[in-house]
């Protein structure tokens, strides 16, 4: 590769040629800029979720390497620490266990008619006069609304959790372009955990059946989420809930608007569609481009050797358009027939969120194309996505539209 | 005291991720391979709370308990 940089203008418009020509030249890549392995094939990518030789911890090589840090970041790092994402067993598994039991597919199920409420009043209010962004009037709010309202945050504070959810995502995300991002992190963090540890203990206090309520209350034996571990939790809910879940239903009305004959099919469909189409828009241009992990121990991928401790880039974004895995893989086919991807992970760390992601998306996306009559994009060549590492996510997507038509 | 039912456990491994929570839940049931997918030890098993769990558990709802009777989804 002559140029090793994932950020530039280019790149972050459209990194799936370079992952493309990467893929077929040298599949497992040392990328000298970012000092990690590139691991780019599905087949390897997929085994390298299940397997355990592959760590999850970076936070702890982090801190190693911030050894210099001040009290205020090292609150970050605390927090970061308690969230399962950069766990190993036996820690993940504890923790895992906890949460799963609260974020079950018939647990998430059961949110869907307030999701078809919260959307349908979204589309509602579009205000027709102006341009509508589907991002900022659709995309963006609803995770957020839904997220908090899971987690019994009163709906007059939403607006704060904009601010303080953008400024993690700066850190966690890699938004390098950013030199204030550990600065607005601190912020952001250390004002989201005064504001939920309140909130944790008035719910303690009176006692509730939301989200907030059944992990104060989750056993499993006799084990219990810490005080901490609520608090840590609840921050990644928050933000793990919103900003991917944004960026799904961004990209995914993006990628019909690039092929309008899906788009046509879909929105005629008696509602069989939606489900594949949602698995298609994660494989197709899915929200998590790069997934980190640690070598634990040394360990072969093909003819490379990677020492222990170094560092892996996963790229779903790479795997999930595999020419040896999927016909035709830079084309948007909803129904497709050789299914299936690894844009919400694998293993152990599969994303504990799927449920709610697959029924945010296909609500959302489902009531876009019924309702809104004759969508189309207003500068293709405008658009322009957060410039991090780690995610793929539109920053707004204008549209022009015709009428609404009144939900059903 | 009535016996517990029989049920007949099914595991859609094309589904399966490796997330391993049917295992921790009910390894008399579950097990998994050298790739860490899903394994079903006992395809007929009575009816237990373990295996509830189990299958409530699966991210992706890649499991079931079927009643080979009526064939009635016991679980999920």
């Amino acid at each position: 590769m002559v140029d090793d940089d994932v950020l530039s203008a280019e790149r972050i418009r459209d990194p799936y040629a370079y992952f493309r020509e990467m893929q077929s030249e040298t599949p497992v890549y040392w990328n000298s800029k970012y000092r990690a392995w590139f691991v780019t094939r599905f087949d390897d990518v997929t085994q390298a979720f299940r397997d355990p030789r592959f760590s999850a911890d970076r936070i702890a090589a982090f801190s190693a390497n911030n050894a210099d840090q001040d009290e205020a970041f090292a609150n970050v790092l605390h927090v970061l620490a308690d969230w399962l994402v950069f766990k190993d067993p036996p820690d993940h598994t504890r923790l895992r266990r906890l949460l799963q039991s609260s974020f079950t597919m018939k647990e998430v199920e059961s949110w869907r008619p307030r999701i078809q409420a919260i959307v349908d009043e979204l589309i509602d209010d579009l205000d027709l006069e102006h341009p509508i962004d589907l991002v900022r009037d659709i995309a963006y709010p609803l995770p957020a609304i839904v997220i908090a309202e899971m987690l019994g945050v009163p709906a007059e504070d939403r607006d704060l959790f904009k601010k303080w959810s953008d400024q993690i995502t700066a850190l966690v995300f890699g938004a390098l372009d950013q030199p204030d991002r550990r600065e607005q992190a601190i912020a952001g963090i250390s004002e989201l955990t005064s504001y939920l540890d309140e909130l944790i203990q008035r719910h303690r206090q009176v006692g509730s059946d939301n989200l907030m309520g059944s992990l104060i209350d989750a056993r499993d034996e006799n084990d219990a989420l810490t005080n901490d571990e609520v608090l840590s939790t609840c921050v990644l809910l928050l933000f793990g809930g919103h900003e991917t879940t944004t960026s799904l239903i961004g990209s995914g009305m993006l990628a019909l608007l690039d092929h309008p004959g899906e788009l046509e099919r879909l929105s005629t469909s008696p509602g069989q569609l939606i489900g594949p189409a949602i698995e298609e828009f994660l494989r197709y241009d899915g929200p998590a481009k790069v997934s980190v992990r640690i070598v634990a121990e040394v360990l072969n991928i093909r003819d490379q050797s990677l020492e222990a401790g170094s560092r892996v880039f996963l790229v779903p974004s790479a795997a999930n358009r595999d020419p040896e895995r999927f016909s035709n893989p830079n084309r948007l086919v909803l129904d497709r027939e050789d299914g299936g991807h690894v844009g919400f992970g694998g293993g152990i760390h599969y994303c504990l969120g799927a449920p709610l992601a697959r029924v945010e998306g296909s609500v959302a996306i489902d009531s876009i194309v019924r309702r809104i009559r004759d969508i189309e994009l207003l500068d293709r060549d405008a658009l322009d996505w957060h410039p991090t590492l780690l995610s793929r996510s539109l920053l707004a997507l204008p549209v022009g539209v015709g009428d609404i038509e009144a939900a059903s | 005291m009535s016996q517990p039912r029989r049920l007949r456990v099914e595991a859609d491994v094309a589904m399966c991720v490796g997330a391993r929570q049917c295992v921790l839940s009910d390894p008399s049931v579950f097990g998994h391979d050298e790739c860490n997918l899903v394994e079903v030890l006992q395809i007929e098993v009575d009816d237990h709370p373990e295996l509830a769990e189990a299958i409530t558990m699966c991210p992706t709802g890649a499991l079931a308990a079927i009643d080979p009777d009526t064939g009635e989804v016991v679980y999920p």
